[in-house]
């Protein structure tokens, strides 16, 4: 009887306690009031499974797109890009003017942001960081977007004078392009020893998280910057980067509850992911937008067997080493008409594919929504194959054109599922015409060196999508001998006419040439546009205010935060 | 013994160099470099001059072995292209972590190799030596991949039981010192189960069939003619003598010790070497995959050493004949 009390009891006061102590942590909850007068809650945690670690956390020495966000949030920029990828808002700089002449931009910095160690965030680190960027020993892999401004100088404290060679419709976009970097501390560092400096692996930055531990190749940890210029923000308290190699393992992590943000799922996972929400069976909320990344094959133009680099070292010298089968422009376009692309996304999309239509991505102002798409047509493919002299002489089944059988290689880099599925889908709708292709799959870097040696007949492969519209570095016949111009596409008509659009200041004007530019280009059909990408998400449902879009999934993350009750880990602030 | 042992050691060497010289010449013979990567419409085609002469890959490639191995004798591993650090750093970070990873699963799979070996040949033709040879069969045979990614879904997903990779949680640094501990070890349950697995099946086949040709042998009848008792007989005199093909089996496994398992590490999440070498060849960088050559080769060297050492401790005969020779 005894016994049984003092069980009771201490069971009584274990609960007591256990409550009391859940309600001491919700008291010590702090509370903000946002613009729109939402009451919300200050803490909690995000855990973001991500598939490899970062290089640095550097900003210039980084490379990986996973870095520069991560960096973003430690780091402020000059300005931040709209959602129409072409004009910005304020950050560090509050506002900006151009001289008369467009030669010369001016940028008021605020100023009120402080690095972590206390030091006000000036002028002269706009200026530093310019100069330590472009010193000839550092080599950051995005120097070209500096190559056209030719003096940074600080006035005084806020006030930064960029000095420009020329005039173009992106001097803003270069001028901004980068994170601002403390030069208190990293004007000692020779600027051989800028790629591996201390601070490259202990940040010091402005930005609304700070770094707090990094442990390579398992876990990078960010926690909130109290002293961040925009008062009660951030909310969160703490980002946890883990680095989990496998996707599957990822995945089950997520919906184990290990990780709370994947991005960039699978179409397979992405689609049931998206179901088991819908049917209440998960807490996993999706997000999807238009990315960055399409799919294409590349036609080459020149015969890889007889390409030689030491010989073949002008853009005349290519015309003596024709394709045998694509250097014939109705070959190209009969390759399109073959390949049914509503098919490919379909079978293997999972409503992450959509139609790309030419050159130009959905998701840039000079996209022209009324250029059409080349459909499918498997009999205009016929015509166009006979017509370029393609016939089925012999009855084999199988093209010929002066004895050769129209029999050909496609490349693609092993591990994407997407594209080896979709090499396979394609090899089966170019049976149906005639045409026999094998599939080969390579290691990524293998894949890349025979893509820039043009070592290949067709090769599937993808773009991620830059900002500036200009399709000099890919398509200008130049690029076909130092660049990327992987397919030696050559068309003295595209090369001016780019050009022509590129440097056009008028967006109207420009919009107009870019229409002709894409038409041009899918006339000719360099490559066989296959699919764009979109961008899919999974984030725990808890978290909420969070905005995303194709500029990045951690756009806002200094808006995000979680609903008292719904927290996970509780970390008080002054343990961080 | 001694002169046995520096003899052995001294033809390490040269072994040795010889091993990374061909690992340095055929990696370069793999396709592209570590520029290669750049393609992106943003980065300028002529920068790739620049990092070429950055990283001293625009010399010719005798001037870049020499130099390479002038610094690799003076124990300088260079900088990792893809990581921006010294490759030792890099290394040094992965090495601890393989190592607390396979030197548990090696000495699981011994212990659980050796013990059930043993039960199974004293238990021969029982229906527990069939239930243990199928067991074995079965966890040889499973990849240790998919083995890894099914019992992640059963005590991570299902279950709930266990984490699904990773070294440690991540609120690890708030928890107790009681927690901390649980933490780790219930991080560490599942790889070494999966890296554990397949080997413990192996030392347990050759500690079986070892087990049974002892058992036969003459003076094993003797030790039971003279009445000791069955206990004695294993403990004493079988299993002493069955051990010495596990113990080459035990020397060989050394260099594994420091490779790690590459694709249990890659599932689990592991930060391990097995991680740091399918990168660096991936990424051609140089610099870390030769330094990770040079530490496996060693091992299979040191291992191959151990094992012949080892060897003629456990069996008799071996030392005798080598005393005999020299």
């Amino acid at each position: 009887m005894c016994k049984k009390a003092v069980i009771l009891l201490s069971a009584l006061t274990l609960i007591i306690f256990w409550t009391c102590s859940q309600n001491n942590r919700q008291n010590n909850v702090e509370w903000v009031t946002l613009s729109d007068g939402q009451r919300i809650p200050q803490g909690g945690t995000l855990v973001a499974g991500v598939i490899s670690d970062v290089k640095s956390l550097n900003y210039y020495v980084a490379e990986s797109r996973l870095a520069q966000d991560i960096i973003d949030l430690m780091f402020l920029s000059l300005t931040t890009i709209n959602p129409d990828l072409k004009t910005f808002s304020p950050l560090l700089a509050k506002s900006w003017e151009f001289s008369d002449d467009r030669k010369t931009l001016t940028f008021h910095l605020r100023d009120d942001v402080y690095w972590w160690d206390g030091e006000k965030t000036t002028a002269e680190d706009v200026a530093f960081t310019h100069r330590i960027i472009t010193h000839p020993e550092v080599t950051w892999s995005g120097k070209s977007w500096k190559e056209h401004i030719e003096n940074v100088e600080a006035v005084d404290d806020t006030t930064v004078v960029y000095q420009f060679s020329r005039v173009y419709p992106y001097q803003l976009m270069d001028a901004a392009e980068g994170v601002i970097l403390p030069e208190h501390l990293l004007q000692d560092v020779p600027s051989g020893e800028f790629l591996t400096a201390d601070f490259n692996s202990h940040p010091v930055g402005n930005g609304p998280f700070r770094f707090s531990r990094w442990e390579q190749q398992q876990q990078l940890e960010l926690i909130r910057n109290e002293h961040y210029y925009e008062e009660s923000k951030p909310h969160l308290d703490r980002i946890v980067f883990r680095i989990v190699p496998d996707r599957t393992t990822l995945i089950t992590q997520l919906q184990a509850g290990e990780i709370d943000f994947v991005e960039d799922m699978s179409p397979r996972n992405f689609q049931q992911t998206k179901q088991n929400f819908k049917d209440g069976n998960s807490d996993i909320k999706i997000y999807e937008y238009l990315g960055r990344n399409y799919d294409y094959i590349a036609w080459n133009t020149i015969d890889p067997d007889a390409y030689d680099p030491n010989v073949h070292a002008t853009v005349e010298s290519f015309d003596q080493i024709p394709n045998p089968y694509f250097a014939d422009k109705r070959v190209r376009q009969a390759m399109t008409y073959a390949i049914n692309r509503d098919l490919i996304r379909e079978a293997i999309g999972y409503g992450l594919l959509i139609p790309m239509h030419g050159a130009i991505s959905p998701i840039l102002w000079a996209h022209d929504e009324s250029i059409p798409e080349i459909p499918y047509d498997p009999d205009e493919a016929r015509t166009l194959l006979a017509d370029a002299g393609w016939q089925d002489v012999d009855d084999d089944g199988l093209l010929e054109k002066d004895g050769r059988d129209f029999r050909f290689t496609i490349k693609t880099n092993t591990g994407n599922v997407r594209r080896e599925q979709t090499c396979t889908l394609i090899q089966d709708m170019l049976k149906q015409v005639g045409i026999q292709m094998e599939i080969q799959l390579l290691e990524g870097l293998t894949f890349f060196n025979s893509l820039r040696n043009k070592q290949f007949d067709a090769a599937l492969s993808g773009w991620s999508v830059a900002l500036k519209v200009d399709y000099a570095p890919i398509f200008h016949s130049q690029a076909a001998l130092k660049g990327y111009n992987f397919t030696a596409y050559r068309n003295p008509l595209f090369d001016s006419l780019n050009r022509e659009a590129a440097v056009a200041s008028d967006t109207e004007k420009a919009k107009k040439l870019w229409s002709q530019v894409e038409s041009l280009l899918l006339e000719d059909q360099p490559y066989t546009w296959l699919y764009y990408m979109k961008s899919g998400h999974g984030l725990h449902e808890r978290f909420k205010g969070v905005r995303m879009d194709h500029r990045g999934a951690y756009l806002n993350l200094e808006d995000w935060w979680v609903p008292v009750e719904e927290r996970k880990y509780w970390v008080s602030r002054a343990q961080l | 013994m001694v002169s046995y042992v520096v003899k052995r050691i001294a033809g390490i060497i040269p072994l040795l160099l010889l091993g990374l010289t061909l690992t340095f010449f055929i990696m370069r013979l793999a396709p592209g470099d570590p520029t290669t990567k750049y393609v992106n419409p943003e980065f300028d085609p002529e920068l790739r001059q620049e990092m070429m002469q950055k990283f001293g890959l625009d010399q010719p490639l005798p001037v870049q072995y020499w130099r390479w191995l002038t610094a690799f004798l003076q124990g300088d591993f260079g900088v990792s292209f893809d990581r921006a650090q010294p490759v030792s750093n890099v290394v040094k970070r992965a090495i601890g972590n393989t190592l607390i990873l396979s030197s548990l699963a090696l000495g699981v799979s011994l212990l659980f190799g050796v013990l059930l070996g043993m039960l199974s040949a004293i238990k021969q033709y029982t229906r527990f030596d069939d239930l243990i040879t199928v067991g074995a069969l079965f966890l040889y045979s499973m990849p240790g991949f998919w083995l890894g990614l099914m019992l992640i879904l059963l005590f991570s997903l299902v279950l709930g039981w266990l984490p699904a990779g990773g070294m440690k949680s991540v609120n690890y640094d708030y928890l107790s010192l009681g927690q901390q501990i649980w933490d780790r070890i219930s991080h560490l349950i599942l790889p070494v189960f999966v890296l554990a697995a397949a080997s413990t099946a192996t030392t347990m086949r050759y500690m079986r069939a070892s087990m049974l040709d002892i058992l036969r042998q003459d003076y094993i009848r003797t030790a039971r003619a003279k009445g000791l008792p069955e206990r004695i007989v294993y403990a004493k005199h079988a299993v002493r003598n069955a051990l010495s093909p596990v113990v080459t089996l035990f020397g060989l496994s050394i260099p594994f010790l420091f490779s790690g398992a590459v694709i249990i590490e890659i599932v689990f999440a592991w930060p391990g070497m097995g991680r740091v070498m399918l990168t660096s060849i991936l990424q051609r960088d140089y610099p870390v995959a030769i330094a990770v050559t040079a530490i496996v080769f060693a091992m299979v060297l040191v291992g191959n050493l151990v094992a012949d050492i080892l060897y003629s401790v456990v069996a008799p005969r071996i030392r005798h004949q080598t005393h005999q020779a020299s």
